[in-house]
């Protein structure tokens, strides 16, 4: 993603600490780590917060007045464990946290803060450490956005967040040192909550802030803490109107109306969230490829909890590779891989992301689809075979279906991807693309009518050649054979 | 053809009772290992009621007649069975179709497990959008304005 700010949260709508952690008032030096922590358990504390000197702070609470859903929480909701996130403890330095322990209750959502907020983007400077800041940005922005559309549903209420509790020394002196932190005289223990994947959360309160033991840990929202134990009692609940069988539908379903049925009710909304097997397999094509872009993508993966096995994304304009490597960061079981159509994805990214992912030993891919990538070479083609542990001549020699230029890569599903990788070199012109068989009989098993699209003219409905044959030129500057044509020809009216 | 079939009796919760040749029971798969298991002749399923057990009968009778009978021109009974099929679920109302997936989910009988699903699945492929869901599931929104706001802008990526 390029760097464009304009749609981030931040700038609009200065973010501010939960529900009642902050109060009102607060001028003084505010600053704010993001701890953006990645699956190796490294963190990282962004440089470039200490530059702030008032107000990033975040109000959940405010416009969405829920308890807070985290991903995460279903997980352990569902009994699922929270192996995947590895939750470093820090601790918070706000300088409001010492005002509320002197006497503001925490939990009843009073005095949030409404001091003057400057906006990040005026005061950050673009690059001040000459770190990546195309990774760097759109990861925050991706993560904030995620935090908009995530934490806002309150669809799920049983908060667990897991309490990390590593290392507390070592991020207090970081803090300390990135906040100036000299001037907070007191430290009251608060925590950053990060999950796994990148695009951590962070949220700090103080600890003693635990008005309600049911919920430990959870974001109580700017109401009553009662009521939002209330909700956690009945949230996870089935709505009676609900058929139980009504569940095994759901696999049914393609990614729009899955979104569709999440909108119907809380519960269903739960169960579309929270069961990372409907998210097994992502499959994004028409008609919602135009549509999905990198925070809903990013928002759709996480639903696997790291269980995802097949991503395929069809002609899906606007995924980056950034989104892409969050993705599979996050979900290191992916298996099979396919980005056919992808435009911003080139082949130097997605090499440079697999091999990145086996360099942390979360490469599982075993089948690629590049739907044809421009610019492969015999270097990208031989670091993908390494990377996908494809032995060359095992790969030539196993049988695979013919491929048919009609059937394009938009038709085909998960079970279709047998292959490990889809291109070849054509013999025609030696470049590594697609390579069609043809389907007319008198071609069959000759090898100068197998070659890519751009050697041989194919027809676009059955995919034989048209070389020498009677062919029509569609308004798509598609071709057509004779005999496409005439089933195709319309009566004319 | 006609030598000796076995028979089974299957009884369902409400004590209504279907006999059925044992290719039938061996459709489903729990009532196939129950069969091989305990030899007795006859078998309560008290899951599942003499309505939806009588569709389910059904079901499985005319896929294994087809089965039976299809022989070598299998794709032209492939077809009928499919019409057979489209009728079978389309005279049906919802609450039988969700009964049917549970007794389906029961009895282990994947093929119309998949059919009723997929028979729910086209009904809300049909609607429009979830408001239109609501009405046709009859499913009511327990939703606060608010809520919904939220889970709309949630996916609002996708329906805009």
């Amino acid at each position: 993603m390029a760097l464009n700010f304009s749609h981030r949260l931040v700038s609009e709508d200065p973010m501010k600490i939960a529900d009642g952690f902050l109060v009102e008032g607060v001028s003084e030096s505010n600053g704010d780590c993001f701890d953006y922590g990645t699956n190796t358990g490294g963190v990282f504390l962004h440089p470039w917060c200490s530059g702030i000197e008032k107000g990033d702070y975040f109000d959940y609470g405010r416009s969405l007045g829920g308890v807070f859903s985290h991903p995460c929480c279903s997980s352990i909701e569902k009994g699922e464990g929270f192996g995947y996130g590895r939750s470093l403890g820090d601790v918070f330095p706000y300088p409001c946290c010492s005002r509320i322990e002197k006497g503001e209750g925490f939990g009843n959502g009073r005095g949030i803060g409404d001091s003057a907020s400057v906006d990040v983007v005026d005061v950050l400077p673009s690059d001040p450490f000459g770190m990546d800041m195309n990774n760097t940005f759109t990861a925050i922005s991706g993560w904030l956005e995620d935090l908009e559309a995530n934490y806002s549903r309150y669809g799920r209420d049983e908060i667990g967040f897991g309490i990390g509790d590593g290392d507390h020394q070592l991020f207090a002196g970081l803090s300390f040192i990135w906040n100036n932190a000299m001037r907070f005289q007191e430290f009251p223990e608060s925590r950053v909550y990060n999950n796994i994947d990148g695009y951590g959360s962070l949220f700090g309160f103080d600890e003693g802030f635990d008005g309600d033991k049911s919920c430990p840990g959870a974001f109580i929202p700017p109401t009553s803490v009662g009521e939002s134990s209330e909700r956690c009692n009945n949230d996870g609940g089935e709505n009676a109107n609900i058929h139980p069988a009504f569940g095994f539908c759901l696999y049914h379903l393609g990614l729009k109306d899955l979104l569709s049925v999440s909108m119907v009710c809380k519960s269903l909304h739960t169960t579309v969230c929270d069961d990372s097997l409907l998210w097994k397999h992502i499959h994004i094509s028409q008609p919602m490829n135009e549509k999905i872009n990198d925070e809903a993508l990013l928002q759709l993966t996480e639903r696997a909890h790291g269980t995802m096995q097949c991503l395929r994304l069809v002609d899906c304009v606007r995924i980056t590779e950034d989104c892409l490597r969050k993705v599979l960061e996050s979900n290191p079981q992916v298996v099979k891989l396919g980005v056919p159509g992808c435009i911003r994805i080139s082949i130097d990214g997605l090499v440079s992301i697999l091999t990145d992912l086996k360099s942390k030993r979360k490469l599982k891919v075993k089948h690629l689809e590049t739907g044809g990538l421009f610019g492969v070479t015999k270097d990208h083609y031989d670091e993908l075979l390494e990377l996908l542990d494809i032995d060359n001549n095992l790969e030539k020699s196993i049988h695979k279906p013919p491929r048919f230029y009609h059937k394009g890569y938009t038709f085909t599903s998960c079970d279709d991807v047998v292959r490990g990788i889809d291109i070849e070199m054509c013999r025609k012109c030696e470049n590594w693309r697609i390579v069609y068989d043809c389907p007319a009989e008198e071609c069959k098993g000759k090898e100068e009518c197998r070659a890519c699209s751009l050697c041989v003219q194919r027809c676009s409905q059955c995919g034989r050649c048209i070389n020498g044959g009677v062919y029509e030129e569609t308004f798509c500057l598609e071709f057509l054979c004779s005999g496409c044509s005439k089933l195709l020809k319309l009566p004319l009216l | 053809m006609e030598n000796e079939k076995k028979m089974i009796t299957l009884k369902s919760s409400d004590d209504v009772t279907f006999e059925v040749e044992e290719a039938v029971v061996l459709e489903s798969q729990f009532l196939s290992h129950l069969v091989q298991d305990c030899p007795a002749p006859e078998h309560k399923i008290k899951e599942v009621t003499g309505k939806i057990l009588s569709k389910v009968v059904e079901y499985c009778e005319k896929h294994v007649v087809v089965v039976v009978d299809g022989g070598d021109s299998s794709s032209s009974s492939g077809d009928d069975l499919k019409k057979w099929d489209d009728k079978f679920i389309k005279e049906m109302d919802l609450s039988t179709v969700y009964d049917l997936i549970a007794a389906a989910n029961y009895l282990n009988i994947q093929a119309l497990l998949d059919l009723m699903c997929q028979r729910v699945a086209d009904v809300i492929t049909a609607c429009k959008d979830h408001k239109e869901i609501r009405e046709t599931l009859g499913i009511v929104s327990d939703y606060t304005a608010e809520e919904e706001a939220e889970v709309l802008k949630e996916n609002e990526w996708a329906f805009d």
